[in-house]
């Protein structure tokens, strides 16, 4: 059993997440999203709406990419080694056991942070920004808000007070984002039964992506659905899913597309009366109304 | 779901999440990495002693490195992991005094006679890296003076503890 305890060096572990987390787009993403686009052609369904979509996604994650290239240098560097040196229990060495531990806890706290942003108003704002697509496939997975790298900040930091090395919880959290990545695909149907009740699958993350009355809001796990099924918010793949939000956006406009959740928040605090109504629509559900006078 | 209910589900996930590493990491007998003979493999099955626990507690610091010849300092820091300690560059110092974090591992062992104690030191020069063997010696007030040699290259260090 020592092979669970012996150490590695942090490079080590780089080397590692990095063949993961920014090869797979070479080797992985790319090759499955040109066979997606041959399959919506073969099924005579590729059309200018498809691939303008799809090129709406790769502009919000270059934006995307430069904010968070921002808070990064700015805040989450900063911040992280700071709580990690001050405010941290003992720091835990690196070795397989903390590794799983870490990619664990990292996948609870997406599930989290991905709860509270469909949750919550200034959340569903920037989240809404994945939802819009009315297509699944690869690309949708790159489509971002602009504050989805905001958000994960609060569900992390107690991950480092906790003694895992900060880098390690970065490497990790784009491993989790990686695995989520290519969940969105209707390529693959269901996978063998043990492996749709322990990991999230591209079957219960097109549910996570309907509008239909009943998925809505759930499937929010990352790697593990078994916290979506540990925590009530769980559904299977029956009915055909119908891609998209409940009001839907009908542009492939890359600017439109990256702030219109904010673009809509906006409108709906601008309407409503009184400070407390407007102040609410940031931290009450989709869909919530004030309430009558 | 009740969101007591969730609150409760969700710290007993984290508390045996973050638990089972915690718990390794206290219980495990010595770091098995080093043990590559026989017997250091004996030695490191050997659960630590009070005599040892003192002894590494003393090393435990934070310290600010000055490197001969040059303007830059760094902040290292002297960790304890399972039960050996390991040093990390934990902030960089420019010249003009500005700091950045860091995390580097720079020492993955050291083994400690008590005052003085010896590591290999991994050192980057000319954007190549090398572990080079370094002996420490521990002054009175807590300082320590590191010294190696590698090849004809020598290097000296003065590492002023932080409290």
């Amino acid at each position: 059993m020592e092979f669970l305890t012996e150490t590695f060096e942090l490079e080590e572990l780089q080397y590692f997440f990095d063949y993961i987390n920014n090869g797979s787009v070479f080797y992985l993403i790319i090759p499955f999203f040109i066979l997606e686009l041959i399959r919506y052609a073969v099924l005579k369904k590729l059309n200018w709406n498809i691939l303008g979509d799809s090129l709406a996604n790769v502009v919000t994650v270059f934006a995307f990419i430069m904010i968070e290239f921002v808070l990064g240098a700015l805040l989450i560097y900063q911040l992280y080694f700071y709580v990690y040196e001050n405010i941290s229990l003992p720091h835990l060495p690196l070795n397989i056991v903390t590794v799983s531990a870490c990619i664990l806890l990292a996948d609870f706290a997406y599930y989290w942070d991905h709860r509270i942003m469909h949750r919550i108003g200034i959340g569903w704002a920037t989240h809404t920004v994945h939802h819009s697509s009315p297509h699944f496939n690869m690309s949708v997975a790159y489509r971002f808000g602009p504050l989805d790298a905001v958000f994960p900040i609060f569900f992390s930091l107690p991950i480092v007070m906790l003694g895992f090395n900060p880098w390690m919880l970065l490497f990790v959290e784009l491993f989790v984002q990686s695995f989520q990545a290519i969940l969105h695909t209707e390529v693959i149907g269901k996978l063998p039964g043990p492996i749709e009740y322990i990991f999230n699958t591209p079957s219960h993350h097109r549910v996570h992506h309907g509008s239909n009355e009943k998925y809505l809001d759930k499937n929010y796990a990352g790697i593990f659905i078994i916290w979506d099924r540990m925590l009530g918010t769980f559904a299977k793949e029956e009915e055909k899913v119908v891609y998209g939000i409940t009001q839907p956006l009908n542009s492939i406009n890359p600017i439109k597309v990256f702030f219109h959740g904010f673009t809509r928040l906006y409108h709906q605090m601008k309407s409503a009366k009184g400070l407390r109504s407007k102040l609410s629509f940031l931290i009450r559900p989709p869909g919530w109304t004030p309430p009558a006078d | 779901m009740k969101n007591s209910t969730l609150l409760i589900r969700s710290l007993l996930i984290i508390a045996i999440t973050a638990g089972i590493p915690h718990a390794l990491a206290f219980y495990s007998p010595s770091d098995p990495k080093p043990a590559v003979n026989t017997q250091s493999e004996e030695l490191s099955v050997e659960p630590p002693t009070i005599e040892q626990d003192t002894i590494q507690t003393i090393w435990l610091s934070k310290y600010e490195v000055t490197f001969e010849g040059l303007q830059e300092k760094a902040v290292y820091q002297i960790k304890k992991e399972g039960n050996s300690l390991k040093c990390y560059s934990i902030e960089l110092i420019d010249a003009l005094g500005n700091r950045y974090p860091d995390s580097t591992l720079v020492m993955s062992q050291i083994e400690l006679d008590e005052y003085t104690a010896k590591s290999n030191y991994k050192i980057e020069y000319e954007g190549n890296k090398y572990d080079v063997e370094s002996y420490l010696v521990m002054n009175e007030a807590g300082d320590i003076s590191l010294n190696y040699t590698y090849y004809e290259y020598s290097g000296k260090e003065t590492w002023k503890r932080l409290y």
